[in-house]
């Protein structure tokens, strides 16, 4: 995998680049040409005149910045997105594994298939359903008041929140996950484990030399890629379950700028925190790139 | 692999992508649509028909799948045919679509405009500054009714609100009326009459009956949300008006949400709290959690709007039965005076002309048309026609070229009410002469005699004796209200921040209800909500609307 640099030969590859073309150029078209369009962030733009708008140069940032609830939410946005981000690695990885340990195939498909089910519901039925699971008198509620540990306000109390969109996003979310990494154990030889049988390996010992390592380049590559969203923290599932009481902890960059304004056609504060998430993203995606590529030797390409 | 890195390229930028498509389809070049429909010379006389065919378009802000009766449709209806038969008029729309913003926007981007339609504030602005819409001083001058000319004199500062440097481009479609904005207790009647209480006349009768109810039949004494727009009701007895900008007595205008009046009530209302009055989980709760509560019949009074007999009511009778009936009551002031309610600026939307429409004295008459029928068509034309353009979903068929009789609650009320009285009392009912208001009536009718959930709306708004629009009227005639020093569109400040300055507010006194604050936290929170810009909506108010 590490980078060896293969020597350009056109005479014995022109094919492959010549089926890369389609696809070049229509990135090229609907992703690179449209990106003219992020000047909007620095004008005052009004539909009728189009580009044409009035110039205000980073009038629109320093708005948006000069909110004083604003700054919290990069704050809570990063704390949720990074937790939701480490624990939608650490759990499918262990779930798979220890699927993947399972003797009974048939058990093993109905978990598979059971944990991934949530993941097809939308937000906004899941919300409603949260609502009444979490409720003070909701389920969850009634079973810790049975067991003596008090009620907690879920949904209510600004210091749970955040943790219960983290928790109720990765449950909703790790059967997806589960499925990408049993799909890389699948990859794995058996006879790695063959031998380490021979040589007398424990279980334990066999998923922490061979199960483990041969997994982390898609870990890596998982993480990679998700770490380009790691400034959208759900706005389906805050939205629909947070209330002015826990904004102080639960209130994120899209749906504080949603309350801002989006629905009232303020297409440039749009835009501008669209360019300021997209930046944030782009520095995110090439540094933590570039530590797994330096510290871990690991490379995508 | 080498498609990996695109992706990841796509996904950090997925965003920005899909703003700008969005945007990328908007970047052609501004050339205005050839002309292709020619300049028709209009008859001196505004009721005159055109000697040639005129065809004008229009976007219409609807449901194209809407349906009506025989083959009618958006294009062919008894407006549209009205327009052809009276004036020669042949009205085209362009396009029928309830994602109107949108589809609107593109248009304006494409400069592919209809010759009329209409829209907010926002976008009066934004059309007027890239000159694509029609000053109409001229055309409303000469074309416009008396009838038009009349609304534009009585209701002089919403009409400014169309203007640029008193140059009329949008003409305000007005609203219904002043009378469905008052605020009301609603109570629980067969608990009432269990209980013995007569109506409220102080807030401690309202909490006592409140409390009663709670004790007796389980859930709690007042609800609430998270918006806490109960609250903001029950403001109105401290004299706060939260909805509004109020003149104080210097001539300044100051939001109603930061008044010292506000503070008292919130004081009274954290206290409330503390004493279990209000539903002590309201912070996480949305409206329809709280309704689906009423509904089950867990509350017996509720501060609310004239609407509260079409929803929740008609889901709680059908729940409850009948009896379950709640009715409206003034919400009783701290010193036993009368109360004020709060009158907001309200306004459907701008009804303009696109700049280069060659015939605009054609549009000047489909509106004319409109507040003809409404006005001084009663007794002129017959009650069947009238009822064939007003009846079923025809209304929705002229929702971009009316322009509303703010009177038109109020006499409807008057005409209601007087039919279900003449009812009441055995006598004949001439339903003929209710005009456009018989289905109002009917409704009113049907609760009485089969106590059908669905008239219960109307017959709570205006038929029984305690109705909503009842206690209005007072307000009304009395003038028992204050009026928003803001009379028009958001300032700039207030646009821009969207729901935000008054989040800021919101989510402070949540804290203070809940005891997280003390009340003395409210002085804290208006400076803050000062230094969020409410300090500059402040003064850009003054300027605009004060003086």
């Amino acid at each position: 995998m590490k980078g060896k640099k293969k020597k350009f030969n056109i005479s014995t590859l022109w094919q492959y680049y010549a089926m890369l073309v389609p696809g070049v150029v229509l990135t090229f078209i609907f992703s690179y040409i449209p990106l003219y369009g992020v000047i909007i962030a620095f004008e005052k733009y009004n539909v009728g005149m189009g580009f044409n708008s009035p110039w205000v140069g980073l009038e629109n940032f320093r708005y948006l910045f000069s909110q004083p609830t604003f700054t919290r939410t990069i704050w809570n946005t990063l704390f949720i997105s990074v937790w939701k981000l480490a624990l939608g690695i650490i759990v499918p990885v262990t779930i798979a594994v220890l699927l993947n340990e399972m003797r009974s195939d048939k058990l093993k498909r109905f978990y598979q298939t059971l944990i991934y089910i949530p993941n097809f519901l939308s937000w906004i039925i899941m919300a409603g359903v949260l609502m009444d699971i979490l409720s003070s008198t909701g389920a969850i509620n009634t079973i810790l008041a049975k067991l003596g540990m008090g009620t907690v306000n879920f949904l209510g109390d600004a210091k749970v929140f955040p943790w219960t969109m983290i928790v109720s996003d990765v449950w909703k979310g790790f059967g997806y996950g589960t499925i990408v990494y049993l799909a890389a154990l699948l990859g794995i030889d058996p006879s790695l484990y063959e031998s380490a049988m021979l040589d007398g390996a424990t279980r334990w010992q066999q998923i922490k030399n061979i199960t483990i390592p041969l997994l982390m380049p898609t870990i890596i590559l998982m993480t990679v890629l998700s770490l380009g969203s790691v400034l959208n923290a759900g706005f389906d599932q805050v939205y629909n379950l947070y209330s002015p009481a826990v904004w102080e902890t639960g209130d994120i960059i899209d749906t504080y700028v949603y309350r801002l304004g989006i629905q009232q056609a303020q297409y440039s504060v749009g835009a501008a925190v669209g360019l300021f998430k997209s930046l944030v993203s782009a520095i995110m995606v090439v540094t933590s790139y570039r530590l797994a590529d330096k510290l871990a030797g690991y490379r995508i390409l | 692999m080498q498609k990996n890195i695109s992706r990841l390229f796509k996904a950090s930028l997925s965003s920005l992508i899909a703003l700008s498509a969005l945007t990328g389809c908007m970047s052609k070049p501004s050339t205005p649509t050839a002309e292709t429909t020619p300049r028709v010379e209009p008859p001196a006389d505004i009721w005159a028909p055109y000697d040639e065919e005129v065809t004008v378009t229009a976007f219409v802000p609807e449901n194209s799948g809407t349906e009506f009766q025989g083959d009618d449709d958006y294009g062919n209806n008894p407006w549209y045919r009205a327009y052809k038969e009276r004036f020669n008029i042949n009205l085209q729309n362009k396009w029928v679509s309830n994602d109107y913003d949108t589809k609107l926007n593109l248009a304006i981007a494409d400069k592919d405009l209809a010759d009329v339609f209409y829209v907010d504030s926002a976008r009066l602005n934004t059309l007027h500054e890239a000159g694509l819409i029609m000053n109409l001083e001229e055309v409303f001058d000469k074309y416009a009714s008396d009838v038009l000319k009349n609304y534009r004199k009585d209701y002089a500062e919403t009409w400014e609100t169309g203007c640029f440097d008193g140059e009329l481009y949008g003409m305000p479609q007005m609203s219904y009326g002043i009378i469905d904005q008052f605020q009301y207790i609603w109570i629980r009647q067969d608990w009432m009459k269990e209980c013995g209480f007569d109506a409220p006349k102080t807030m401690d009768d309202v909490i006592k009956i409140a409390t009663t109810f709670a004790e007796k039949y389980g859930g709690y004494a007042l609800p609430e949300c998270q918006t806490l727009e109960n609250l903001f009701r029950l403001a109105l007895s401290w004299g706060a008006h939260p909805d509004i900008w109020v003149t104080k007595d210097d001539g300044t205008i100051e939001y109603g949400m930061i008044q010292p009046e506000m503070k008292e009530a919130l004081a009274q209302y954290a206290q409330w709290y503390k004493d279990g009055i209000i539903n002590p989980n309201f912070t996480t709760l949305n409206w329809d959690k709280m309704m689906q509560g009423m509904i089950n019949g867990e509350c017996g009074v509720i501060p609310f709007a004239q609407w509260f007999g079409y929803n929740p009511l008609p889901d709680l009778i059908k729940n409850q039965g009948p009896e379950a009936i709640f009715y409206p009551y003034e919400i009783p002031t701290q010193d036993g005076s009368d109360i004020l309610g709060s009158v907001k600026f309200s306004n459907e939307g701008y009804v303009v002309i696109r700049k280069d429409c060659v015939n605009p004295e054609a549009i000047m008459k489909i509106v004319n048309f409109y507040a003809y029928t409404v006005n001084d068509a009663v007794g002129v034309e017959t009650n069947e026609y009238l009822s064939s353009l007003h009846s079923f979903n025809y209304p929705n068929c002229v929702r971009e070229t009316r322009i509303i009789n703010p009177m038109n609650d109020y006499n409807q009320y008057i005409q209601v009410k007087a039919a279900v009285d003449a009812y009441q009392a055995g006598e004949d009912v001439d339903t003929s002469e209710l005009g456009t208001n018989v289905a109002k009536y009917e409704s009113c009718v049907n609760w009485l005699t089969s106590q059908d959930p669905n008239g219960v709306g109307d017959w709570l708004q205006q038929g029984n004796d305690r109705s909503a629009y009842g206690i209005a009227k007072k307000y009304v005639d009395e003038k028992q209200y204050v009026q928003d020093a803001k009379w028009g569109p958001d300032t700039p400040t207030l646009q821009s921040a969207g729901s935000t300055l008054n989040d800021i507010l919101i989510e402070g006194f949540t804290k203070i209800i809940t005891g997280e604050k003390t009340i003395d936290y409210f002085d804290e929170l208006v400076e803050q909500w000062k230094t969020a810009g409410g300090e500059k909506a402040t003064q850009e108010v003054n300027e605009i609307y004060g003086g």
